[in-house]
């Protein structure tokens, strides 16, 4: 009965299971653990995953000083799951502090102290990449960002390499199926005065939030792309405008399931969130909350707290400092304080359970 | 082939009566369903393309107790009017059964290519066996692990922190 089951079949099933309980059934038997490591088969599971619902899969990693890195899930959290399962430290070889470069498929970019890294938080498969030739240390403090180019099928990283700011601005690029780094030169734009941080990865391009000036000595929020494909920047979608702009002191952009997130927070404690899905100048956003936190943010202290997430029971998740996080109610006000650890954390990102390997080639285990 | 009027594919008119489809099932019990129920299977859809529809169609891989609810299922697939909410509250009870039965539901729909139905059971296992652990999956689908020592060590290695 179960041993007549076809291959194909199992294999159907497997598909359907969360990255984290396939990395548990490698333990079942050569045949399931060979299944689970191949690169097609982690292909075929990512390619499902995208056609569902992605916010079961969204974790957050978060890294701390003392070169920890942890993964909240904040849906388990919010259903009562308990702190202890909470955290989950990555024992991966300790880097001083890592820079969090960003998220794609499931692979996090890391940087180290003196290399970049690529991660899967779920398989736990870790590669360093070699350090570009062109310049000393690549500089995180310009724009970075690590993405997919779906027509090269390649995973590339995005750094800054100016030197000195002359005419033209340097990027350097790593393809991870060639494993080799290039740069090119970008044609100076007046927004890229603005342009800085971390791109957040969406839809085949790196998107960075930046004020632009416009006619009458306006600002206007921007968001910038750069199309991992074509390798070039657009100004591509105009920010939903809040009511009062002059109210803005903290603004950013984030990934909700297979949308793009662009949250901001007033004076006042209000936060608001918004989501799009569609591509493009024409692109309409979709208020997912507004609240006001000033029960439970202090208006005395500067607002750094950054709502990192929507639960599916409506809470949302704001990072407030270096050590905690909370879980907002806007239904009944009251919030939950949960610890990120003794490290103090400055970096997250938010990625997928994914198979996904950093060694594209390859793709079997052992 | 034959020379009667091509078969009807369309819906039966007030006249003229549903066509309908016999299968014989493994052990001999005949069931009759409705073509428009008969098309949920790719596999009864090619045999009734080509035109063999007229003797029961033999099913030697399934059961008269599972063929049976598996003409329900296609049956009630086919019905006009339902709406998706009350379909699905339908295919949940359809498929609240033990887990041999779910599993003779796969080989049926995996034989008789019924997609919908194929989908329906292969996410009940999947829910099934989401949060066990190696060795209950074993027990479950009846695998023989057969690592070598050395193999059985480096595994559990490899991956001790994923039980966590």
């Amino acid at each position: 009965m179960a041993e007549s089951m076809p291959e194909d079949i199992v294999v159907d099933i497997l598909l359907r299971l969360p990255a984290k309980s396939l990395v548990r059934f490698k333990c079942v038997c050569k045949r399931w653990r060979s299944l689970i490591s191949d690169r097609a088969f982690a292909k075929s599971h990512l390619q499902r995953l995208k056609a569902g619902d992605l916010i079961p899969s969204q974790r957050f990693i978060i890294s701390g000083c003392n070169g920890s890195l942890k993964t909240v899930d904040y849906e388990a959290l919010d259903d009562g799951g308990g702190e202890g399962r909470m955290v989950v430290p990555h024992g991966i070889k300790p880097l001083w502090e890592p820079r969090i470069v960003g998220s794609c498929d499931g692979l996090v970019c890391l940087l180290g102290p003196s290399n970049f890294v690529i991660y899967n938080p779920t398989t736990r498969e870790c590669i360093e990449l070699p350090g570009p030739n062109f310049v000393d240390r690549v500089r995180l403090s310009g724009v970075s960002g690590f993405g997919y180019d779906s027509q090269s099928d390649d995973y590339k990283l995005v750094a800054d390499a100016s030197s000195s700011s002359d005419g033209n601005w340097k990027l350097a690029i790593f393809s991870l199926k060639s494993g080799s780094w290039r740069s090119i030169e970008v044609p100076f734009q007046e927004e890229f005065n603005e342009l800085t941080g971390q791109g957040v990865y969406w839809k085949g391009a790196l998107h960075w939030h930046v004020y632009v000036l416009c006619m009458y000595d306006k600002r206007e929020g921007v968001i910038m792309s750069f199309d991992l494909l074509e390798e070039k920047f657009h100004e591509v979608l105009p920010v939903p405008v809040p009511e009062v702009d002059e109210d803005i002191c903290l603004l950013g952009l984030g990934i909700h399931g297979a949308n793009l997130f662009i949250y901001n927070c007033t004076h006042d404690r209000r936060i608001e969130g918004w989501i799009t899905d569609e591509y493009g100048r024409g692109a309409s956003w979709t208020k997912l909350f507004s609240v006001d936190c000033s029960a439970i943010i202090n208006l005395d202290r500067d607002f750094e707290q950054t709502p990192l997430a929507y639960t599916s029971s409506g809470k949302i998740v704001i990072w407030m400092d270096t050590k905690r996080m909370i879980m907002f109610n806007p239904k009944d006000n009251t919030c939950k304080d949960y610890l990120l650890g003794t490290d103090l954390v400055r970096e997250y990102a938010i990625y997928l359970e994914t198979l996904v390997s950093p060694y594209l080639d390859g793709g079997a285990v052992e | 082939m034959s020379s009667s009027p091509p078969p009807s594919s369309a819906a039966a008119s007030p006249s003229c009566p549903k066509k309908m489809i016999a299968l014989r099932s493994s052990d001999g019990e005949t069931f009759e369903i409705e073509e428009a129920a008969a098309l949920q299977s790719k596999t009864l859809e090619n045999m009734i393309d080509e035109d063999c529809a007229g003797t029961p169609i033999p099913l030697p891989n399934v059961t008269g107790k599972i063929l049976a609810k598996v003409v329900e299922f296609c049956s009630k697939h086919a019905e006009p009017g339902v709406d998706d909410e009350s379909l699905r509250a339908w295919d949940a009870e359809f498929v609240n059964v033990e887990q041999a039965t779910v599993f003779d539901y796969i080989l049926a729909a995996n034989f008789l290519e019924i997609p919908t139905l194929l989908n329906l059971t292969c996410n009940v296992v999947a829910d099934m066996i989401r949060g066990k652990t190696p060795d209950e999956i074993r027990k479950f689908f009846n695998i023989k692990s057969i690592f070598s020592p050395e193999e059985e060590e480096e595994v559990r290695r490899e991956n001790h922190w994923a039980f966590e």
